[in-house]
Formats: C-alpha cells, structure tokens, sequence
C-alpha cells in the first residue's frame, strides 16, 4: 500500500520551510547541499522539484530567517551559502511545538502508523 | 559549459521576470546546483548526457521553477498556470489590486469567480460593487440573482430590492434619496458607460495577457533556437 509512496508539493505545502529551517539549525549549507540532506533523510519519499527549493530559500531570505553570503565552495565555484538567522530559529522553535501538538492530536485521533508500515522503516527492511 | 543546462537555465529566467542583478545571481546558484548535481550523477556511472537529462528532470520544470522565482508583487504580473500576483494580475488564478482571471481577488475584480471592492463576472462578492451573473455585494448588485444594500436584477433580495422576483426589507419608496440616485446611474445610461469602462479594462488586460504570453513563447523558442 505504502510502496512508491511520495509526499510532493501538495501534502508538504507550507512544510518546505520548517524542513529547511530544521536542516539549517544544524549548520550552514548551500542549496544542493540542503537537497541532497533532505533527500538522505526522507529516504527518497519526498518527490519535489530540486528547483522548487530556490524560490522557499528566497522568501525566507527576504523574510529575514536566513541570511546568505556567497563563498567560494570546494569546487573553486561561487556557492550562495545560507545560514539560519536568530528569527529563523525562533520561528523554528514555533513550528517545532506546532508540529508536536499536530503530530500527537493526530495519532490521538487517526492513529499510529503500525510497525513495519511505516515508508521510511518498511516492512521487512533490516536496520 | 553544458548548452543543455544554459538552454534550461534561460527557460527558468526568462519565466521568473527578474531584474539583471538578481537573475545573475539565481542563475549563479542554479547553475552551481545542476554542475554538482551532473558531476555526482556521473560519479554513479551515468553518462554525461543520462546525468544532464536526469539533474534536469530532477531540477522540475523550467515554467514552475521560473514562476515561483518571480518577485513577490511586480507591477504587471501574467502567467498561464498557477496564480498570478501583482498590482495587475491575469492568470487562471488572480490576486492584485486589479484582478482578471477565472478566480480572482482584487480591489477591481474582473473574473469568473471572484472576491474583491468592486466586481464585473460570473459570480462575485464585492463591498461595494457587483455586476455579475449571480452576485453579493455590500452596496450595490446588479446582477441576474443579486442580493446586497441595494439589489437590482432578476431575482433580488436587498434591503431595497427591485426586479422579477424580489424581496427588499423597506419598499423602494423610503429609499434615501443618494439609493435612488446609485440605482437610477447604474441601471441607467449612466451605468452603461461604467460597464464599458470596466469592459475596457478587461480588454486591455485580455490585450496585455495575450501580448506578454506571445512575447514569452516567442523568447522561448528563440531560447530553443540559440540552444538547437
């Protein structure tokens, strides 16, 4: 049921923000970067466009809750590098209790995923 | 330098609308994001072509990307999917001070669906002004079905309401002097040539959208041509 399982634009719409903001409380990073650890981590369950990452980092700049400077990366290219912004960890401390209180409201009232269902931790996947 | 990445690249520009400096800039970072995005693909084994082919798809298409880079609220702002935002906006989906779209929200609200002060469509809500097929209004509706301070049409309902079938709160006869007046310019000559006015409004819109999408097809395929 859960295989080939995506959450594109429209199940994450408005969560793109709090992903990054989460992503960069860790530390700064470059776009590519911020896509590849989403990716990683979401285990290939988020189906968005890498491009459609841009135009969130940008309101979020002009919103003040990142700042972003370009340095020269690895490779010798200029790469816009973005880092979190005392509002911007704030706004993630909201969205944080936000999402806890969704999260429990919902298990309270739809229910837990059952072990082994879960997209990220499938049924007969070793750890 | 991959002429396929440069093709896509001016795609996603020419859609997003933005000034020299900061095109430069979202180009910089994009282009930064596809070489990376290239090279660790054919790290993996890919081909170069498989691995452009594959970052471009994965990237999302030019049209999105370049829509959502657009400023937040340009001045003129037309778009043939999603919604366009802008002091005059025209797209599927309309937000501005002047809105045309088949649904829209706007000061002055020229849609199919609509939300806004003053309204021309096929159904709307307005504070003050609707002329419409089916239409609620503040002040004054007139419309086929109406329903407002003052509703005039077909079928009406109003605390003063005139037509085929209505029902007004007070009879149009203790009407204050400034409702009569309202109703008599807009149901009149008077109310004509405003409904020409907002018709030319729509009109240039309607020649603005068409203009601006034929100059985007037209860059488009000179962007296709360059790259071919």
């Amino acid at each position: 049921m859960l295989r080939g399982m995506k959450l594109g634009k429209r199940e994450l719409d408005g969560k793109i923000e709090t992903l990054l903001l989460a992503v960069l409380a860790e530390g700064p990073g470059h776009g590519y970067g911020l896509v590849q650890k989403l990716n990683e981590r979401s285990a290939g369950l988020l189906s968005l466009g890498e491009g459609t990452v841009y135009p969130v980092l940008h309101r979020m700049e002009e919103q003040g809750l990142l700042t972003a400077a370009w340095r020269t990366g690895d490779t010798g290219r200029q790469r816009k590098v973005y880092r979190l912004s005392p509002k911007g960890r704030r706004r993630l401390n909201t969205q944080r209790q936000q999402w806890a209180g969704l999260v429990s409201v919902m298990d309270k009232i739809v229910g837990p995923v059952a072990e082994g269902d879960s997209p990220l931790n499938p049924r007969g996947a070793t750890a | 330098m991959s002429l396929a990445i440069d093709d896509y690249l001016d795609r996603v520009l020419l859609y997003a609308n933005r000034k020299d400096g900061a095109a430069d800039q979202i180009r910089a970072e994009l282009h930064d994001h596809l070489t990376q995005k290239v090279a660790d693909l054919e790290a993996e084994g890919l081909s170069t072509a498989d691995a452009e082919f594959r970052a471009l798809k994965d990237h999302g298409h030019a049209k999105v990307v370049g829509y959502r880079l657009r400023p937040k609220f340009p001045l003129i702002d037309v778009r043939t999917t999603g919604t366009a935002r802008g002091w005059i906006a025209v797209g599927p989906k309309a937000v501005g001070v002047v809105a045309m779209g088949g649904v829209g929200i706007g000061v002055i609200n020229i849609s199919g669906m609509g939300l806004g002060v003053i309204g021309l469509g096929g159904m709307m809500g307005c504070l003050l002004f609707a002329w419409s097929g089916i239409g609620v209004a503040g002040l004054l509706s007139l419309s086929g079905i109406a329903a407002g301070t003052i509703a005039l049409g077909a079928i009406t309902a109003g605390v003063w309401a005139g037509g085929n079938a209505s029902w007004a709160a007070l009879p149009w006869a203790d009407a204050p002097g400034w409702i009569k007046t309202l109703a008599v310019v807009f149901s009149g000559y008077s109310g004509l040539w405003i409904m020409v006015g907002l018709a030319a409004v729509l009109g240039f819109g309607i020649v603005i959208s068409y203009a601006m999408s034929r100059r985007e097809q037209q860059r488009v395929g000179e962007v296709g041509e360059l790259a071919g």
